[in-house]
């Protein structure tokens, strides 16, 4: 035990303590980046596409819904309360934007109460109207259907209810957090973990080891070891910014936990499998710059899901850091999966543990 | 004519016909040698003998194809029983760069079993002054001493040495000579691979020239310098060398290896060339005669 503790300290200080890169990298930028993304997209919301659940029927609203580009309006024909009951929590948890119920023949209605409208059998037509003043999305959607209305010639001629639902504030702060989290863990074990790895190769400090009585896979978990003593420190210093800036880290803090032990533990054996393939460190640098950049704007980092295309929403599922920044959301319900988030990255571990078993002696320095 | 006791001049390490061939070249070609306890054994050869393959091969870095290694005539693979008691100086060595010499010394050390006192290691290898200074602060000199030390941190047994005083100053590499010696008087089994011809006929009790993957010449510097049957050699400039029939020529120089000095001065002299050195025979024209090149 003593020997992997002299390491370790050993490491510790090559490759962190006296490397002002692997310190600025590994703690300092992740936070550097968390402020810019927050600064830059923190009052914006996540997409401008106003998702609207419309109960009725009319040709005539279908019309200038479709016509507005950033109206994304599913006209529903099921007015049963429990169909009207299902979609208010969507809409609180920020599901859909805004309700819009109409009542049976709006179209004809409204044309009546149109040629009626001086007489006294005039009647308003009734509508009702949901929607989450907290959430801009779901404010400007419900302004947009309220300027329909209103553009509708004679406004008094609809008359709309308003009801307002007390669904949570969309946050960016929290939605990026577990994204930087993500973008972090690769950082530290993708790119530095590999790169020191690519490091000792090249200048043949494994073979020096080599010919002690240490086992190379254990100076690699050691190196392993001293990136996620790393890693932690970089996400102690992002966590107290990310509190003060309104994060609800205490929330986020147990999905965090065991989402970022799941992820540094696939990708440390992904990157020895990665190993046990190419010696090369071109060849390395290359699957580490191709996979970071993937997984990165693939997985759900910085945007969610749901606003990537079908095809990049479906590469997304079959890559393991993603389950881990959505488990981490899911903690404040803001993930976009409703899959379970340990398998994929559970499989991953698995398969790569195996390999690199099958395959250590490619890890040894012997040729 | 090996020992396998462990006691005296007990065999620590022993190979026997040694292969390993790449698709275009014989790198290491059945080759056979022994080190004993308390001995220092030179294998010289010069570029892609084989030398560094043989060592890497024993050292457990390489994979042979056949033949068999013996280590300390009771292991017959590189396990972490022969780690803790062999000893390895690279010729190129690596240091963690922002660890100081103190914190090398240790890391090495807690790798092993046993190791040799820090301080002790320090004084020999005359590292007490840097002892705090980060491996990068250090010069060439002082980096090679500290990969020599580091080969003997765990106290070994077997000890190999590749090219182990490059980059040192004469005087660095007397001392370090010495130090050489003094571990070998302890009983350690020492294999030294220098381009040194002066170093290895100094340090070495048997020498292994090797050339083209084998072994073309073993014996004691002084057993290998008389049978070689050179009684003289002249050293002339090369552009002199059609005088004779039989010169090497290395460089700016060729060199006559002679029975006959009086005839080959006179005929030096008859042609107006004045400036040769006439002297005994050394490892170095053994080695030059063997392989027909000087060790680069």
């Amino acid at each position: 035990m003593k020997r992997y503790l002299v390491l370790f300290k050993s490491l510790f200080k090559e490759l962190f303590l006296t490397s002002k890169d692997s310190v600025f990298w590994l703690t300092i930028f992740p936070t550097i980046l968390f402020l810019i993304l927050t600064s830059i997209f923190g009052n914006m919301e996540e997409n401008v596409q106003f998702r609207v659940k419309v109960l009725g029927d009319s040709e005539m609203l279908k019309g200038i819904l479709d016509n507005i580009e950033q109206m994304d309006a599913e006209f529903i024909q099921d007015y049963s309360q429990e169909t009207i009951d299902a979609l208010k929590v969507e809409l609180e948890r920020d599901n859909i934007d805004a309700i819009l119920i109409l009542p049976n023949d709006f179209d004809k209605l409204y044309s009546t109460s149109l040629l009626l409208r001086k007489t006294f059998l005039f009647r308003q037509v009734p509508v009702e109207l949901y929607d989450v003043p907290l959430r801009q999305s779901s404010a400007i959607a419900s302004d947009v259907i309220k300027g329909i209305f209103g553009s509708m010639d004679i406004p008094e001629n609809v008359g709309y209810e308003v009801h307002n639902l007390s669904g949570e504030q969309y946050d960016y702060n929290n939605f990026i957090y577990p994204g930087i989290i993500g973008m972090t863990i690769m950082s530290v074990f993708l790119c530095a973990f590999m790169s020191y790895l690519i490091y000792f190769r090249r200048k043949k400090i494994l073979r020096k080891i080599s010919t002690t009585p240490i086992s190379m896979i254990n100076v690699y978990l050691t190196t392993a070891a001293v990136n996620l003593i790393a890693l932690i420190i970089g996400l102690c210093g992002l966590s107290i910014v990310a509190y003060f800036l309104g994060v609800d880290v205490v929330t986020y803090l147990p999905s965090m936990i065991v989402h970022t032990l799941i992820a540094c533990a696939v990708l440390t054996m992904m990157t020895l499998v990665v190993m046990t393939f190419s010696s090369n460190s071109s060849g390395l640098f290359v699957f580490q710059q191709v996979f970071l950049q993937i997984q990165m704007f693939a997985g759900g980092f910085y945007f969610p899901l749901k606003v990537l295309t079908p095809f990049i929403r479906k590469l997304a599922n079959f890559l393991p850091i993603t389950y881990t920044v959505d488990g981490i959301r899911s903690a404040k319900g803001l993930n976009s999966l409703n899959t379970n988030h340990y398998i994929v990255p559970l499989i991953y571990l698995l398969l790569s543990t195996l390999i690199v078993l099958f395959r250590s002696r490619k890890l040894t320095v012997l040729q | 004519m090996s020992n396998n006791g462990e006691t005296g001049s007990a065999t620590v390490l022993e190979v026997n016909n040694l292969k390993k061939y790449y698709p275009s070249v014989k790198a290491v070609d059945d080759i056979s040698f022994e080190v004993n306890a308390g001995e220092i054994v030179s294998i010289l050869g010069p570029n892609g003998a084989g030398k560094t393959t043989t060592i890497e091969i024993i050292e457990g870095l390489r994979t042979k194809d056949e033949g068999e290694i013996s280590y300390f005539g009771r292991f017959k693979e590189v396990n972490n029983e022969v780690k803790n008691r062999v000893g390895v100086c690279f010729q190129e060595n690596s240091f963690f760069e922002d660890l100081t010499v103190s914190e090398t010394i240790r890391l090495y050390k807690s790798l092993y079993e046993k190791s040799l006192d820090t301080k002790e290691l320090i004084e020999i290898f005359e590292l007490g002054e840097k002892v705090k200074t980060r491996i990068r602060h250090l010069s060439g000199g002082q980096k090679q001493r500290l990969a020599v030390a580091l080969a003997f941190v765990n106290d070994p047994d077997l000890v190999f040495l590749d090219e182990p005083t490059v980059g040192l100053d004469p005087h660095a590499r007397r001392n370090l000579w010495e130090i050489i010696l003094k571990f070998k008087s302890q009983g350690k089994g020492i294999v030294l691979t220098t381009h040194y011809m002066d170093e290895a006929q100094q340090l070495s009790d048997k020498v292994y020239i090797m050339d083209h993957g084998n072994i073309i010449a073993a014996g004691s510097p002084q057993e290998l310098i008389n049978s070689s049957g050179l009684e003289s050699v002249i050293e002339f400039p090369e552009e002199s060398s059609a005088l004779f029939e039989d010169v090497i020529i290395a460089g700016e120089y060729a060199y006559l290896h002679i029975r006959d000095t009086v005839s080959a001065i006179r005929k030096l002299l008859e042609s107006n060339v004045t400036n040769f050195v006439v002297r005994q025979p050394t490892l170095e024209d053994v080695f030059l005669k063997l392989t027909g090149k000087k060790i680069d």
